[in-house]
């Protein structure tokens, strides 16, 4: 059965520091501090694209060990600012990590529900097709749609790339997952061609708060687990009162919930595997519940366990 | 059918996590944003607002009618209730 056994990260170094923009935007820094929660935003380098970070990803993943680049026979880019409109971004990456002829490559262009949706994509297909090696990729730089006038966005989103590694030998099984949809609300997190990056943060508040506990209940229904058997739960890393505000709505304990994302921001559908590399190799956590919500509107959970 | 009042409000607050604000602090007919609830706070008071009086505060709602003081808040989520034939008993808990 095809699991995560590994995860690669690349958070760039380069940072913007939101203090220095606290006066152009009229926030207090306990604002920032308390409520937004992120204190830098990472860049990429300028000329860099998508498929850059995942390759900086891929090469941390290759560090850790595990991963034969000669035997991946699957890999998929999840994106929604890949480095063109057309080819797809993991035929770039497929050719700048030098891969099989045989290799499937995909994209998935999905937002922060995007790593979730692409784990159960990718078991799936590979699964259904005897592929055996497979490597994921989370790769979205905001940066590039982001209006630096617009204080909405500007201090939430931060470049990042990730790349899991799912095999046979594994460390978590993919449990199921359960999903939902707001078409209606599509325009509530919206880049319009030859626009920037709008977000209404009412909306996406509003519909995290109503739809996320719902969606994760029906994701213990369906994977036959109760909400005291979750050691972790990863939500989306939005900002600070959204994480602050689910974990209170659905009676959470605080310290299951991790937000770090002090140093970096809101990384798209990037947000959740970052935190989830923290747990491959630790045996506390046995039982992990992920959940992606926003672009979309869209929300998808999942549970992980340790094998 | 049960109107919304100060206590209602308060009460919501007072449930927001991210308030640190006391609510015996408050002065119900001064701008809350000068009392130390910002735009985040307010966004999850609307929130619980919409839920407890089943009404929806849209954007339209939030132009067309005042909602920096507690005053202000009762008399507008009471004014939405009207206008959208909201006629429970009384308020969800």
């Amino acid at each position: 059965m095809i699991g995560i056994q590994q995860i690669g990260v690349y958070i760039p170094d380069r940072k913007i520091e939101n203090a220095t923009k606290r006066n152009a935007h009229n926030i207090t820094k306990e604002f920032l501090e308390n409520k937004i929660g992120i204190q830098s935003v990472s860049r990429m380098t300028d000329g860099e694209k998508a498929s850059d970070l995942c390759v900086h990803a891929f090469a941390d993943l290759l560090a850790k060990g595990g991963a034969q680049p000669q035997r991946i026979d699957f890999i998929c880019v999840c994106t929604q600012n890949g480095d063109y409109r057309l080819p797809q971004t993991s035929a770039i990456v497929h050719e700048k990590l030098g891969l099989q002829y045989t290799c499937a490559a995909m994209d998935i262009g999905l937002g922060c529900s995007g790593y979730v949706y692409m784990l159960l994509v990718a078991r799936s297909f590979m699964e259904s097709n005897d592929l055996r090696c497979g490597v994921i990729f989370t790769s979205d730089p905001y940066s590039t749609i982001i209006d630096p006038a617009d204080k909405n966005t500007d201090l939430l989103f931060g470049d990042a790339a990730t790349a899991t590694l799912l095999a046979d030998d594994a460390e978590y099984d993919i449990g199921k997952g359960a999903f939902g949809t707001d078409g209606e609300k599509h325009a509530a997190l919206i880049k319009r061609n030859n626009e920037k990056l709008f977000m209404d943060g009412r909306s996406i508040y509003n519909f995290a708060l109503r739809t996320v506990p719902h969606n994760i209940q029906n994701c213990f229904e369906v994977n036959g687990i109760s909400p005291e058997m979750v050691d972790v739960f990863i939500f989306h890393q939005a900002s600070k009162f959204l994480i602050d505000a689910l974990a209170q709505k659905m009676k959470i304990d605080t310290r299951k919930v991790p937000f770090r994302i002090q140093h970096y921001g809101n990384t798209v559908s990037s947000s959740i595997p970052i935190i989830l590399k923290d747990y491959i190799g630790d045996q506390s956590a046995e039982t992990l519940l992920l959940s992606g919500f926003g672009v979309g509107l869209s929300v998808a959970s999942l549970v992980l366990r340790r094998r | 059918m049960r109107k919304a009042n100060r206590e209602d409000i308060f009460e919501i607050i007072q449930s927001v996590g991210s308030i640190s604000v006391d609510v015996n602090d408050i002065a119900p007919d001064e701008d809350l944003n000068a009392q130390g609830i910002d735009s985040v706070d307010m966004m999850s008071v609307f929130f619980e607002i919409e839920d407890r009086f089943s009404i929806t505060i849209d954007e339209e709602s939030l132009q067309n009618k005042t909602w920096f003081t507690v005053d202000e808040i009762v008399e507008s989520t009471n004014s939405l209730m009207s206008e959208k034939g909201v006629s429970s008993e009384a308020p969800r808990p």
